[in-house]
């Protein structure tokens, strides 16, 4: 894993961006894991592998808060889900795989191009 | 849900891992699209259910990151930690608050991470070094 001389683990960021990630993710329903990768690149100088491993294994809880709220008020259609999450294994197993493989540089790029994808998303009607 | 709603569901899961594991997040750009326009499930049970899905789908990533040592998991803890507080300050809050602001703020923030990301790196050892500036450094010391 390549170290970068300014990369820092200082608590108080940890939390900051950490908490940044939460209140996104409870205020939009979405997991949240592209504010954390965010935080901990450009605020915190991360490089792009482990940041995204790390931001992806702190998603679990944060997003369990969510699911509770959306499954509380019957907001959850646990057939599809399951069914999700039967190919997502399979996915994320082959996603973790593929970024293994990729350099920094272009792991970087092609964050930057799902962030582009996302944002125009949103702003679609 | 006819057979091809089933297989084509558990595609749009593999999908929606591969992201998730690949970027740290983003599975719910294929799942959730996926639920509304083929599915035909409202906006608000498929955000629900993508959140169902991401939990363990980003378990599964985050251990097959940490079989190769990309995880810092006491970070990782932290993260969460506060995560957590501030999802479900998030979640009592986006009762009282406009969604369609919320989305266009957020689609702000996503658009400026873009920039970011997309934008050449600096490097410092293409900056053109002017005989006068490397002259200064030596006198200074700092270029040594």
């Amino acid at each position: 894993m390549p170290e970068t001389a300014k990369r820092t683990f200082s608590k108080p960021a940890v939390l900051a961006v950490g908490a940044a990630t939460g209140i996104v993710s409870g205020l939009l329903g979405i997991g949240g894991g592209t504010v954390a990768v965010f935080g901990l690149v450009v605020l915190m100088h991360w490089s792009q592998h482990p940041a995204h491993a790390t931001a992806l294994a702190a998603i679990p809880p944060i997003a369990v808060v969510g699911a509770v709220v959306f499954a509380a008020s019957g907001h959850i259609e646990w057939g599809v889900g399951a069914l999700l999450i039967a190919g997502a294994f399979v996915g994320a197993a082959l996603g973790a795989r593929l970024m293994h493989r990729m350099n920094e540089r272009l792991l970087r790029r092609a964050f930057g191009i799902l962030m582009l994808a996302v944002g125009i998303r949103l702003l679609l009607p | 849900m006819t057979e091809l709603e089933i297989v084509l569901t558990v595609l749009a899961g593999v999908l929606t891992g591969i992201l998730s594991a690949m970027f740290g997040g983003g599975g719910g750009q294929i799942s959730i699209p996926f639920m509304i326009l083929v599915l035909g499930l409202s906006q608000h049970v498929a955000e629900g259910t993508s959140l169902f899905v991401i939990v363990p789908t980003a378990a599964m990533g985050a251990w097959a990151h940490s079989k190769r040592g990309y995880v810092h998991w006491r970070p990782a803890f932290w993260l969460a930690f506060a995560g957590v507080v501030g999802a479900a300050a998030g979640a009592l809050l986006a009762v009282r608050t406009d969604e369609l602001l919320l989305r266009r703020f957020y689609a702000a923030f996503v658009l400026y991470a873009a920039f970011r990301f997309l934008r050449p790196k600096k490097q410092p050892d293409t900056t053109t070094v002017t005989p006068e500036s490397s002259i200064a450094e030596e006198r200074d010391g700092s270029g040594a």
